[in-house]
């Protein structure tokens, strides 16, 4: 056993924030700061063409496929420290997506996808979600049916949260006649192609998700990925992917520490929130459930082979990290007083802590509801019998 | 003991739900107004904006029993904040000031023609007296009021601010016309898109007939404890539509071919919902029903707003969970109630300040 992260683990989180100390401008926080009605920002563009310089879009790749195959330990920290600098997410298309048509897809799909894939210049939208196809997304009936050399593609999404920011739809589509899980696969379409609508849905949290609906769209054959109706193995797949990176504590890390810096000047009714018995024993009890929820991901991650860790330790990690992003939004916000309802710069933390308030149910029930999560816990993890879900 | 209704009561508040329902409907969109003039003048014809206050003053003589009832009405709407920021200024001023200043000041007030609020924090504190800095000085018959007040609720909208100083007799109230010259008022950035302003008060003078000259701290002390009261029914009210909101949602939505209420997991959190309710309602009305009764409360009233905070804020977090995405975008009503539960926790003494009140009754 060693508690610590290795002299090589070190070098790395050392070269990642290097990285982001010159590439974080205050001009691309500035812009990450405002909702954004479309596409991405100048100082977006100028940040992803340096992870792009630096070789970092195929970071998690296989070395064949010129990555660095990142272990999943490596990944989390990576992940830790985008969050923690208030950088863009690494794009999931990367993540976890790339991976799949790299392990599955077709020659064909590996030639069509992976360089404008690593060159940024595609990007997918995750294109699951139905109005009827939530948490049972095998119910989803967007249809893709073979004419000639074509996929005609009909149905809804919705959540889309990509669509008008991304270039393609990695699209859940049901292509065989069986229900549920064994009709299912995924197409890409791209989101100029005519027949494709997109209606933005503006949420609580400030993002923008849309609807999409898809209207006879055409595709060529070959954009299907690997084999027909495999789909529900690729979204598993995807998903265990993204696995290692739900439970980053990054982002709750980054607003506690302000937190504690905040309480060092703050004054709540004529109390120093940090020389307050009641603000200090709560700050200090954020500061420590965020520490041990970085120690289990920590112990989460390096068990991790092959750069997928297992599914009940990182269930129980996503549970874990939304149930205490709702409460350090909540609890800091109080902290504060009437100070603590106020939004925009001159709001505690600069507004961080309410915005991460209103962000805590999203993380809470999507990315798996944290209902389901806990069944898998107790299913799979404890051997419990399943109930409930088909 | 008996926690239920009289048939007045329950007939009371079918009217104010009807009143609240059919002049403002729960559309976001109109939710980011922060007042609303149909409303306010079909609440002043229905006599709700004046049931605490007596008919000689052009209330409706009934009781502040009755105006909990309506604040829990209003919670449920959500209604806009101008309502509870004009009945509290109504409250003050009918407690600490003269016969002549509650008659000029509550019947315009009653009718629907008077929009006020009450300015009480200031940059040095949210709601503790002895850290008042804003001071009114004597000014020949009148008075010079100088500092800063904030997160005056609609001060903008409102023609009268009820405003705290310390003068040399100790905390006064002043009745401040929102335009007298020297009032400059700055909208707040405020997480629940509601209007909340700095009010900064340049020797701004008033007349002796502005002062209520019956205020003293213990006067005020009980008048805020009715307000808090009066806040908890607002919360109950608020909480109680979020269950119900979130009860019918889980009957109506599918998911793997049955309503996603079928769920044990999800029935949980009704239920966990359904509690934090049923005791709320139980420690809101026995504040309300003490303060109604003239009677000391404090503690009883700190009791029902520690547990109201926690329990809407509860509430809302968990009919999130229900509603999953449906439930989390602009157009949907949720984050609505979402947004003035944390609100309210902050208002009139956060939760913190609540529970040393309860230990100053303890030791
Ligand atoms: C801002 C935003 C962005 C999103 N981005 C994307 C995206 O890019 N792509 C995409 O495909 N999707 C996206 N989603 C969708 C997200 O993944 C779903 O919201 C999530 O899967 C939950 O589905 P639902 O909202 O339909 O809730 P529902 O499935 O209706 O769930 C409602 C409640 O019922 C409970 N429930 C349902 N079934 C069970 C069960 N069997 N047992 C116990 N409890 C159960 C849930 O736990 C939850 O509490 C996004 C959503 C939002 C709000």
């Amino acid at each position: 056993m060693d508690v610590e992260l290795s002299a090589r683990d070190l070098e790395w989180r050392e070269e990642v924030r290097r990285f982001l100390a010159d590439a974080v401008t205050d001009e691309l926080r500035a812009e990450l700061a405002e909702p954004r009605p479309a596409g991405r920002g100048p100082a977006e563009a100028a940040f992803w063409r340096k992870v792009g310089e630096r070789g970092w879009m195929s970071l998690t790749w296989p070395q064949e496929y010129g990555g660095r195959n990142l272990d999943a330990l490596r990944r989390l920290i990576l992940v830790d420290e985008f969050e923690y600098a208030g950088a863009p997410m690494l794009d999931m298309t990367i993540t976890s997506l790339a991976p799949v048509i790299i392990r599955h897809g077709t020659p064909a799909n590996k030639e069509r996808w992976l360089p404008g894939i690593r060159s940024g210049e595609i990007r997918f939208a995750l294109g699951y979600s139905e109005p009827d196809a939530g948490t049972d997304l095998a119910a989803l009936r967007t249809s893709a049916v073979l004419d000639g050399e074509e996929w005609v593609v009909n149905g809804d999404k919705i959540w889309n949260t990509g669509a008008h920011t991304q270039t393609h739809e990695w699209l859940a589509v049901r292509t065989g006649p069986d229900p549920g899980h064994r009709g299912i696969s995924i197409v890409i379409v791209p989101l100029d192609a005519p027949g494709v609508t997109v209606q933005p849905i503006w949420t609580w949290g400030d993002h923008r998700t849309n609807q999409v609906f898809f209207d006879s769209v055409r595709v060529p054959r070959d954009h299907l990925i690997g084999e027909v109706n495999r789909g529900w193995d690729y979204i598993v797949a995807a998903l265990d992917n993204e696995r290692g990176h739900l439970g980053s504590v990054g982002g709750l890390r980054r607003v506690v520490d302000e937190l504690i810096e905040a309480a060092r000047v703050t004054v709540v009714d004529g109390r120093l929130l940090c020389e307050d018995p009641v603000a200090r024993l709560a700050i200090a009890e954020l500061h420590a459930e965020v520490e041990v929820a970085r120690l289990l991901s920590y112990q989460v991650a390096s068990g991790g082979v092959d750069g997928v860790v297992e599914t009940v330790p990182a269930t129980m990690l996503k549970v874990l990290v939304t149930e205490l992003r709702a409460k350090i939004g909540s609890v800091g916000m109080s902290l504060f007083g009437l100070h603590g309802q106020l939004a925009g710069p001159r709001a505690p933390l600069g507004g961080l802590l309410e915005h991460t308030y209103r962000l805590a149910p999203l993380f809470r029930f999507g990315g798996g509801t944290n209902e389901v999560m806990r069944d898998i816990i107790a299913q799979r993890g404890h051997g419990l019998p399943r109930s409930g879900r088909r | 003991m008996d926690f239920t209704y009289s048939a007045d009561q329950s007939d009371l508040a079918a009217l104010c739900r009807d009143v609240f329902e059919s002049e403002y409907p729960p559309e976001p969109a109109l939710a980011e107004e922060t007042h609303s003039a149909k409303l306010h003048a079909a609440l002043a014809q229905a006599g709700i904006l004046g049931l605490a206050f007596e008919e000689s003053v052009g209330g409706s003589g009934g009781s502040l029993f009755d105006l909990g009832i309506a604040f829990r009405e209003a919670g449920r709407a959500p209604a806009p904040t101008t309502f509870a920021g004009t009945v509290f200024a109504g409250l003050l001023v009918d407690r600490l000031g003269s016969a002549e200043q509650r008659a000029s000041f509550l019947a315009p007030l009653c009718a629907g023609e008077r929009l006020a609020t009450v300015a009480f924090a200031e940059p040095s504190t949210d709601g503790d007296p002895s850290l008042l800095r804003t001071a009114a000085t004597r000014a020949g018959d009148g008075w010079t009021l100088t500092g800063v007040k904030d997160f005056v609720p609609d001060a903008s909208s409102a023609d009268t601010i009820v405003v705290a100083a310390v003068a040399d007799t100790g905390l006064a109230f002043f009745l401040v016309p929102a335009h007298a010259p020297g009032v400059s008022i700055v909208r707040r950035q405020t997480f629940g898109h509601d209007r909340q302003d700095e009010i900064t008060l340049d020797g701004v003078s008033v007349p002796a007939d502005a002062h209520l000259a019956g205020a003293s701290l213990d006067a005020y002390l009980a008048c805020r404890d009715a307000m808090v009261a009066l806040q908890c029914m607002e919360m109950l009210g608020g909480a109680e539509r979020v269950l119900e909101m979130s009860a019918e949602y889980v009957r109506t939505r599918h998911q793997f071919g049955r309503p996603i209420g079928s769920f044990q997991a999800v029935q949980h959190h009704i239920a966990d919902m359904a509690i934090e309710v049923a005791a709320g309602a139980a420690a809101a009305h026995r504040a309300l029903w003490l303060v109604a009764g003239g009677r000391p409360a404090r503690a009883e009233v700190a009791i029902a707003k520690t547990w109201l905070s926690r329990a809407f804020v509860a509430v809302t977090l968990h009919a999130h969970q229900v509603h999953g995405g449906m439930g989390y975008v602009r157009e949907a009503p949720l984050h609505l109630f979402s947004q003035r539960a944390k609100t309210l926790e902050l208002q009139l003494g956060t939760r913190r300040a609540h529970l040393e009140a309860i230990a100053g009754t303890l030791w």
